[in-house]
């Protein structure tokens, strides 16, 4: 191997070394996967399928002395286990689905890998194995896994964020350059700022929800977690597109994310490539309970793309405390429902002793679902009540509207949105005890443009408190991934806080 | 025949409930067939098993059957339609939830023309 630290590459790196043979793919499988073992103890990986992984790229390196260049042929990823799987195990984190073998890959798997049966060939990306998230994808800790919390490779004593905090954490930790998360209140933004990755959330619609394990269907969204902008540009670009199974799926052309990246704005210059980006800072993201580590580093990272051209302007989005109560009716209200067919009678988990159905559905669902997982469905079903659902469910519908409104307002002033992703650095495993409002409450800054359904940004401005990364958060205008990309690439590109390594990594 | 005492003064309404198979090659929410006397579990797809991670995708055929049947019957034919959830726990409902219309359906306030001639006028 005559590439050093092959596991410090990004994905744009690793395309270049792989097709000028410096490295193999078999060469860089095995030593990430060397990597894996020997930081199990992070609690990142659910699953591991080796001896599949060298196999693939083994054929990775055939098909390249063959002519093949698919973009990402050879280049070893992990999925989120709430992307179901043809050949491991798809648990979504929880004790339901123990041992769970789907038949089929989620589109998003099959696209950055194969290809869907019958449909175009993969981006021929090679699947290391499956990250641990929180159950169902419901938390922003990593720690409602029920097969353990992930650790942040920064100070092992903090969460990584969640619910894509294996994605995160195996992105940072090294043990593979990009992976793939779910994001339906912040789910990958924050877990993305909390590990210094960088992550993706396109608009909703972007990337087919097919083979995703449903949580909220509204607001599930597929997306990526790396090392740089331009490294989510490439794998967002083969993972996204029209999919005629997913019928919320959006009818647009196929994207290339990556070929704006690193070209001025149009009609800025070399020296000034944002010039003339206005980007709006809504006064409602820098509240006084922000912690001020993250407000100065989010700041400079503002001051930095004004360095570059870009205007900073004062919008308001006067809505924003209220995205936190009418997340947490509509997302729960969806996954109850959504969660209903986990009754023991077809797959996955089913108590052993039952002596009637009711039973059957009752014992089989307080023994496989973990103790958020249960708070939400209780919620959900409360509010999607006969007698309360005009009072819940559908007054949260209509501040979702007004929410996505006063994006709409914003836009008309600015071309895209900076504030903070969290509103402190990573907290410690288990200090948020038992009281589930307090992380409730730390989404704030993700979940408004999650209710309206627009494309957000997670990329690294910086370190507060202990050293802990902190994240800035870029929301676009609908569809507007290319430019979010673009820009962030241009931070990236005059900083360096996305190519630090966490200590002992 | 002179009514019973009991109900006179009221009106009878009797609703009907009807369903009816719909001449379509597959379901109205996947693409497996529907094909008549086929053999057991040769037809079920893995939307029809709610298995994690499927969608329904409606039937464009299905939707163009009930506009037909709307205009026959004279009904006003929804622009826009919202199919909603009805959850329960049955076994035979591996969803969890029935795929339904409740408030906008795609057919609403038909007459029957050869039933009486006031509602065949109004179906004009």
């Amino acid at each position: 191997m005559s590439v050093a630290q092959p596991e410090r590459l990004g994905v744009a790196e690793l395309q270049r070394a792989l097709s000028a043979r410096e490295l193999s793919s078999v060469e860089l499988t095995k030593h990430l996967l060397a990597r894996i073992t020997a930081h199990h103890g992070l609690g990142a990986f659910l699953h591991v399928d080796g001896e599949r992984a060298l196999a693939a790229a083994a054929q990775a390196d055939r098909l390249r002395t063959q002519g093949d260049a698919r973009p990402l042929l050879g280049v070893p990823i992990a999925h989120k286990d709430v992307f179901v799987t043809a050949d491991a195990p798809t648990t979504a984190g929880s004790k339901m689905l123990a041992g769970y073998a789907s038949p089929f890959d989620a589109t998003v798997v099959a696209r950055l890998g194969a290809g869907v049966p019958g449909g175009a060939p993969g981006a021929g990306a090679i699947t290391l194995g499956k990250l641990n998230c929180d159950e169902f994808a419901m938390g922003s800790a990593n720690e409602n896994s029920a097969y353990g919390p992930v650790r942040n490779p920064w100070d092992r004593a903090r969460v990584p964020g969640g619910s894509s905090g294996g994605s995160a954490t195996a992105v940072a930790a090294r043990l593979v350059p990009a992976a793939t998360g779910t994001d339906t209140g912040g789910s990958i933004r924050q877990p993305a700022a909390f590990t210094g990755s960088t992550g993706i959330k396109p608009t909703y619609g972007v990337c087919s929800r097919y083979g995703i394990i449903a949580f909220a269907s509204s607001l599930d969204q597929a997306g990526v977690l790396a090392r740089s902008a331009h490294d989510c540009a490439l794998l967002l670009s083969a993972m996204s597109g029209y999919d005629p199974r997913d019928a919320t799926s959006a009818e647009r052309p196929p994207q290339d994310f990556s070929s704006g990246i690193g070209r001025p704005l149009a009609g800025a210059s070399a020296v000034k490539p944002l010039q003339g980006l206005r980007i709006g800072l809504p006064r409602e993201f820098f509240p006084a309970t922000l912690a001020s580590d993250v407000e100065g580093s989010v700041r400079a990272a503002v001051a930095e793309l004004v360095k570059l051209g870009a205007q900073a302007v004062d919008v308001s989005l006067p809505r924003t405390e209220l995205s936190i109560p009418v997340y947490y009716i509509i997302a729960p209200a969806e996954a109850s429902s959504n969660l209903s067919r986990y009754d023991g009678v077809r797959y996955g988990h089913r108590t052993s002793h039952a002596d009637d159905l009711l039973e059957l559905y009752r014992r089989t669902r307080a023994e496989g679902f973990g103790p958020e997982v249960k708070r939400r469905i209780m919620i959900g079903t409360y509010v999607l009540s006969h007698g309360y659902y005009d009072a819940y469910y559908l007054q949260a519908q209509k501040l979702r509207r007004m929410i996505a409104d006063d994006f709409r307002r914003c836009f008309q002033d600015c071309h895209l949105i900076a504030g903070p992703v969290a509103p402190s650095v990573a907290w410690k495993i288990g200090e948020q005890g038992d009281d589930p409002v307090k992380a409730y409450l730390a989404d704030i800054f993700t979940l408004p443009g999650s209710l309206a359904g627009l494309p957000g940004m997670s990329v690294p401005a910086g370190r507060g408190e202990h050293g802990m990364p902190v994240g800035l958060q870029l929301i676009g205008n609908y569809f507007d991934e290319a430019r979010l990309l673009q820009v962030a690439h241009a931070l990236q590109q005059s900083t360096d806080w996305h190519r630090a390594v966490p200590p002992g990594v | 025949m002179a009514a019973a005492p009991l109900v006179r003064g009221y009106e009878v309404v009797i609703g009907l409930e009807t369903h009816a198979q719909l001449h379509t090659r597959s379901k109205a929410f996947s693409g497996a067939a529907t094909a008549f006397g086929a053999a057991p579990n040769t037809q079920a797809s893995a939307v029809d098993l709610a298995l994690p991670g499927t969608l329904p995708v409606f039937n464009r055929a299905a939707v163009q059957c009930a506009i037909c049947f709307g205009l026959a019957v004279g009904a006003r034919i929804a622009p826009q339609s919202i199919f909603a959830r009805k959850n329960y726990f049955y076994p035979d409902l591996p969803k969890g939830y029935q795929i339904s219309q409740y408030e906008t359906r795609w057919c609403k306030a038909a007459g029957c023309p050869s039933c009486s001639a006031s509602s065949a006028a109004a179906s004009r």
